[in-house]
């Protein structure tokens, strides 16, 4: 499994209605690109929520590990923080080493979850998603939106705690692009009462033009 | 964007500048653009694909790329400047508009001047329905016509025949006790019903039926204990959309939103507002989860639009009206609502390009170069763009992957008067 995966499965859980998170009265015609950088942030700030509530509670001793990860997540995925992501110049490069920060991170908090006690594990990876949900909800993303990304942040830690636990190769973000197949192959199937039909491919003249082209422009240049 | 920007692909790679030069299609062919060209004429505003087209050939011939770079785009009506912006699309693919005049940047930048008058998309269905080819005379095909036939100068004939339909109803010689009001509205909204699925109305004009119709049940039903109250209020709202109806859609629904919140309505219409706003999303993810059918994507996506729309009415009216005391919510709802309505206008607009052109092949195209380079981020990215974009439903994936056959349209065989919009879509 590679290390991003947790970012693509964030960014799916987004889609498109991460432009809810864009600030209002902003003409935007972003791509999906915008979707991977606040993928990136909220994968980021659940890594770093996740890895200082632990490092805490090795300190002091503390208990209250989902309070103070909650704490370091709303910090991070502050309206700031969050906005500031559409109004960023990046290029590719920048994007790529936003996104691979951000999966180092996770990757980082996940080892570190996994040395934690069972009930534990399954506390703190409850109480981060839900704080990173609760943060973005915030933000002005709707509820159920927000959930939807809590939920996948749930999936893609608990899911690797059992793949670390057994070996299980079970992919990340595999549950919920289950969801959208089976939605949409259940909407693809005919109805048993439905007319006989045709089907028609787009037409390919476009492809016959470009070989009819392509000789004028050869005999332009001569 | 400028020919400048690196790693850029020409638009102008397509063998043709203009729509005009694609042979006309026939038989089960010409249906089907008969219906995604219509949808397109109607779907959002009227005209707005003789728009797209009229961009798009503006800016095949200033060799525009769609690579990064910076735009000047200038809109003419009869030779006249009537208003343009600049457009900037950043290297890491995000862009925005720009509707001001001062240049946002330094850089090079092309300049498109985009003709008003030009409507490519209109003259190809004129052509195709008089050609015969589909072998009848598709009637909403028709109607998207007429529709869109003065895209600048909104149609105002159904909105004039509500004020006409409201005040023979409930005017000063009617009782004024009978309940007849709600009958009004249902009738109203059963004729905006009727008209969209004709695809005799565009979006604004079936939202601005929608609220006129619905504005006054929502507020009379805040007084459910008083009917002589809830029959007052229902016949107050309705007189006041009849009289602002002749002003278009957007003026009517905005004086008419402004006269309730003023009456102490903000909250019932906020609620419409996520309402709308909610219906148009789920008919938006209807569509995504949807079969690998150009035509029944732009279907579902055809029905969206005037909920998004009146959704932003809604909340425009009501930012008006209660000045800067409750600017938040109320401004990212109506950001909200509008990125939705343009994002779906663009989809449906993408539906047909794509197949009249052909352009999933190119999408394809890229997505196996990226393959073959192993990027599977860039793979990702192409593949959401798209369906972000609402150019295509999540069901093209194995399409574009290499793992299936081009999506094909499935449509009734024999069926010539065939029309995939939800007759009770309002």
């Amino acid at each position: 499994m590679e290390s991003d995966e947790p970012v693509f499965a964030i960014a799916d859980a987004l889609g498109p209605d991460v432009m809810e998170l864009a600030p209002p009265d902003e003409k935007h015609f972003d791509g999906s690109g915008t979707a991977l950088l606040v993928a990136s942030a909220v994968a980021g700030a659940v890594g770093s929520g996740v890895l200082a509530a632990i490092r805490q509670a090795a300190q002091n001793g503390s208990t209250a590990l989902i309070k103070k990860a909650a704490a370091e997540i709303r910090k991070r995925l502050s309206g700031k923080n969050v906005q500031q992501i559409f109004a960023a110049e990046g290029t590719r490069d920048s994007d790529d080493a936003a996104m691979d920060a951000a999966a180092s991170v996770f990757a980082a908090a996940r080892q570190a979850l996994g040395e934690l006690e069972a009930a534990q594990q399954t506390e703190l990876a409850k109480g981060s998603a839900a704080a990173a949900g609760e943060a973005l909800h915030r933000l002005g993303l709707r509820q159920e939106v927000a959930s939807r990304v809590r939920q996948e942040i749930e999936v893609q830690i608990s899911v690797t705690m059992r793949q670390e636990a057994s070996g299980d190769h079970l992919r990340p973000g595999a549950a919920s692009e289950q969801q959208q197949t089976a939605r949409g192959s259940s909407a693809a199937r005919p109805a048993a009462t439905d007319p006989p039909s045709r089907a028609l491919a787009a037409p390919r003249w476009v492809r016959q033009q470009r070989q009819v082209r392509r000789p004028s422009r050869r005999t332009r240049r001569k | 964007m400028p020919a400048s920007g690196s790693g850029s692909d020409p638009v102008d790679e397509l063998p043709v500048s203009r729509l005009a030069d694609v042979p006309l299609p026939s038989g089960g062919y010409a249906l089907i653009e008969c219906n995604l060209l219509a949808w397109g004429l109607v779907g959002c505003r009227a005209g707005d694909i003789d728009r797209y087209f009229a961009f798009w050939e503006a800016g095949v011939a200033a060799g525009l790329t769609d690579g990064p770079g910076l735009a000047h785009v200038v809109y003419r009506m009869d030779g006249a400047p009537l208003g343009g912006g600049w457009i900037e699309k950043r290297a890491n693919g995000m862009g925005r508009t720009h509707l001001v005049v001062d240049r946002p940047r330094d850089g090079p930048a092309a300049e498109i001047i985009v003709d008003l008058t030009s409507d490519p998309a209109s003259q190809r269905l004129r052509r195709i329905l008089d050609s015969d080819a589909t072998g009848h005379r598709w009637q909403p095909a028709r109607n998207a016509l007429v529709a869109a036939s003065a895209p600048l100068v909104p149609r105002q004939q159904e909105l004039i025949a509500v004020e006409r339909l409201v005040l023979e109803r409930i005017g000063p010689d009617a009782d004024g006790t009978a309940p007849i009001a709600a009958g009004v509205c249902e009738e109203i909204s059963k004729h905006a019903g009727k008209l969209r699925h004709e695809l005799a109305i565009d979006a604004p004009q079936a939202a601005g039926l929608l609220l006129a119709a619905q504005v006054p049940i929502a507020c009379a039903a805040q007084h459910p204990g008083n009917t002589a109250l809830a029959e007052l209020i229902r016949r107050r709202y309705l007189v006041a959309a009849a009289e602002h109806a002749r002003h278009g859609p957007e003026v009517m629904a905005h004086l008419l939103v402004m006269h309730a919140v003023r009456d102490g309505y903000a909250k019932v219409l906020d609620y419409a507002a996520a309402t709308y706003y909610a219906w148009a999303i789920a008919m938006r993810d209807a569509a995504l989860a949807g079969p690998p059918d150009p035509l029944r994507f732009g279907a579902q996506l055809y029905n969206a639009p005037p909920y998004a729309y009146a959704a932003y009415l809604i909340c425009q009216g009501a930012r008006a009206a209660l000045g800067k005391s409750a600017q938040g919510g109320w401004a990212r709802m109506q950001t909200d609502a509008e990125e939705l309505f343009i994002r779906i206008g663009d989809g449906i607009y993408a539906q047909y390009r794509d197949w009249c052109l052909s352009q999933l092949d190119r999408g394809r195209e890229k997505i196996t170069a990226a393959q073959a380079r192993g990027d599977r981020r860039e793979v990702w990215k192409l593949i959401r763009d798209g369906e972000f974009g609402l150019r295509w439903p999540r069901s093209y994936r194995p399409y574009l992957l290499g793992e299936a056959p081009a999506p094909a349209v499935e449509y009734p065989e024999g069926d010539r008067y065939w029309n995939l919009t939800n007759p009770s879509s309002l």
